[in-house]
């Protein structure tokens, strides 16, 4: 087990520098002006343009500026944004909102897709498993795009249950639309793996002689299959996690929630390379520690995977 | 323990009379049992005999009213225990019944065990949910029971998942489970079929020697002649959902009153029928959605005539008195006495 999860983080290094790699070089290629999107529509002097390309190492090559970057951030420093603030700092005020944000999806997620996915299956071919099996291939089929300012017009402005927009410091019941919103692409793929689980668990052996030995109707459902079913839907809430992330930035953008999505979304429009970089290290790390706990809660809850 | 309402001890421990299952599936209705009659008295091991698909295993969780509803429904019948009929009882008290009164082990028993509990929390489970005891005094009885079982090293393998026993030591935790709260009818179904020869006689001898210790009934579910011989006191063949032919065990090696018990009797391989032909029985089981006309097995029987291709079914007659015997086949004295 020790060894298991330490070759996973000498491989996780790889894949850390890999992917930063990657993303500086397409950053880099993207980039045509970055001092005039700075500043935008007014002129520049030539002496800030000096200045400027001086202080981001512009003039240097790419191979350069990576080692920069790099060298930065091992010392702590996660460089300088564009717009002259700390990224370190950016980012301290974006992350917990973005990761509030995705931790009340997932909860919401979760939840309804486990105990609707049991309940059509127990259910299965009745009106419910029907009715929910249409509800969620409308949801599979709307991009978040569509989603989002939907649900904001109509929860939001035309029936006023939740806060349309968030504030700055983004509380739990602002933050619970745009949620909702975000489960929705996640709901229909964990509902439907849960049903199929449940019910492929449901023919199981094990079922049989749980309800010989006189377990209640519940008891063997909700101890013995539903663990048994857990195991695949685990996995894919775990990558999940990284679509979340991705409709973070529309859905933070649309519900105006000062999180990553939404610095990230502004710092790509003004090519400002350093924060993208920043942000989406970050977003890599993330990624790669929540599979690995993934892979550690896989062997928790089947102990026929043991890992060495 | 909860007690039954009605319930009489004098009265035979278990009595199937006339039981029909029928499975109805979108293909059309499997009449899986068609009226099954035999009896069970404690201390007597009863083995069911019969080819894949005959209703044995059907039978089986008839009694112990596990079958999946739907497709499965009981449609007819009944099953008396201490004359009480289950089929009558509400869900809840069928379910006390289970494990307290009747238990059941099944074939394979690595898909039969949870694979992501410890033996520990199956088998404690048992006395937690129908005896109300804690979780570790539920442990302190599980390493008893696997004790009893003869699994060495009880105290720590209680904490063993299924997939770390082999295939022997996991049948013995199925029976561990299974008498766990002392039932008085326990139902093998195939309990030895996954597991090898050797293996096989140190179940069987686990089995008899428990049976013996708490004079339980044994229902016996098997295919396998060699084991039926060595245990069970009475035999009930069964065909198509029929039980064909019911007899102490002695008798119906010696002289089969029904063709099909003739005939199966007749495939055993045998060491000294060296270098001939092996009898089979020709042609193939009835498919349950369409059992033939009469006696289910006229179109394999050597005896067949007109009689057994008409319905009704041969009814079930009285072989001999003493000893108690039947046989569904209406030409029984000429099979049996040849």
């Amino acid at each position: 087990m020790f060894r298991y999860i330490v070759r996973r983080l000498l491989q996780m290094v790889l894949t850390f520098f890999g992917a930063t790699f990657m993303l500086f070089a397409l950053v880099f290629a993207n980039q045509k002006d970055p001092i005039q999107a700075l500043v935008g529509e007014r002129p520049v002097s030539e002496s800030q343009r000096i200045a400027l390309t001086e202080r981001y190492h512009l003039d240097e090559g790419f191979f350069m500026q990576y080692w920069y970057y790099m060298k930065g951030l091992f010392t702590g420093d996660f460089g300088t944004s564009m717009t002259g603030r700390k990224n370190w700092e950016m980012m301290a005020d974006a992350w917990p909102v973005t990761l509030r944000l995705a931790l009340i999806a997932i909860v919401i997620a979760a939840t309804f897709s486990v105990t609707m996915g049991v309940y059509s299956a127990l259910k299965r071919g009745g009106v419910f498993d029907n009715v929910s099996l249409f509800i969620t291939l409308v949801l599979l089929a709307m991009p978040i795009v569509v989603i989002a300012p939907l649900f904001q017009l109509i929860f939001g402005i035309e029936l006023g249950w939740f806060p349309p927009t968030a504030t700055r410091d983004a509380t739990v019941w602002q933050l619970l639309l745009p949620a909702i919103v975000l489960a929705c692409i996640v709901i229909a793929p964990e509902m439907r793996v849960t049903r199929t689980a449940v019910v492929e668990n449901l023919r199981a052996d094990y079922v049989r002689t749980a309800r010989a030995k006189g377990l209640t109707r519940t008891r063997v459902i909700w101890v013995h299959v539903l663990r048994n079913s857990l195991i695949p839907v685990v996995t894919l809430i775990g990558v999940d996690l990284g679509g979340l992330m991705a409709g973070a930035i529309v859905t933070e953008h649309v519900f105006n929630i000062p999180g990553v999505g939404f610095n990230l979304a502004r710092a790509i429009k003004t090519e400002d390379g350093p924060l993208v970089v920043g942000f989406v290290s970050i977003l890599v790390i993330l990624f790669l520690f929540i599979n690995l706990l993934v892979d550690l809660l896989y062997a928790a809850l089947d102990p026929r995977i043991r890992y060495e | 323990m909860d007690v039954l309402p009605g319930i009489d001890p004098r009265a035979p421990l278990l009595e199937v009379s006339d039981l029909h299952v029928e499975f109805r599936t979108q293909y059309g209705v499997a009449k899986a049992i068609n009226g099954a009659n035999f009896w069970l008295s404690a201390g007597e091991t009863l083995a069911i005999l019969g080819e894949s698909g005959c209703g044995k295993s059907v039978t089986a969780q008839a009694i112990m009213g596990i079958l999946d509803t739907p497709p499965g429904y009981v449609t007819q019948g009944q099953i008396k225990y201490r004359g009480v009929d289950l089929l009558k009882l509400s869900e809840n008290e069928r379910r006390k019944v289970r494990a307290n009164r009747i238990a059941m082990i099944f074939q394979d028993a690595l898909s039969a065990l949870n694979p992501v509990y410890t033996v520990g929390f199956q088998l404690g489970e048992v006395f937690r949910k129908h005896r109300g005891m804690s979780r570790s005094a539920a442990k302190q009885r599980a390493i008893e029971l696997l004790d009893q079982v003869k699994i060495p090293a009880a105290r720590t393998r209680v904490d063993d998942y299924p997939h770390q026993f082999s295939g022997g030591m996991r049948q013995r935790v199925m029976i561990a489970m299974a008498l766990a709260l002392d039932p008085e009818v326990l139902i093998a179904d195939e309990p030895t079929t996954a597991l090898d020869v050797t293996v096989q006689a140190q179940i069987m001898g686990l089995l008899a020697d428990l049976q013996r210790e708490r004079n339980m009934g044994l229902i016996l579910i098997t295919h396998d002649m060699g084991v039926v011989a060595d245990v069970a006191d009475r035999i009930s063949v069964m065909y198509a959902g029929r039980v064909v032919e019911e007899a102490p065990v002695y008798d119906i090696y010696s002289r089969p009153a029904h063709p099909y018990t003739r005939a199966l009797l007749e495939s055993i391989p045998r060491l000294d029928m060296k270098g001939q032909q092996l009898s089979v029985i020709r042609g193939l089981p009835p498919v349950l959605t369409d059992v033939p006309k009469g006696c289910a097995f006229n179109p394999r029987c050597a005896y067949a005539r007109d009689a057994c291709r008409q319905d009704p079914a041969p009814p079930v007659y009285q072989v001999s008195q003493q000893p108690h015997r039947t046989a569904r086949c209406h030409f029984f004295r000429e099979v049996i006495g040849e």
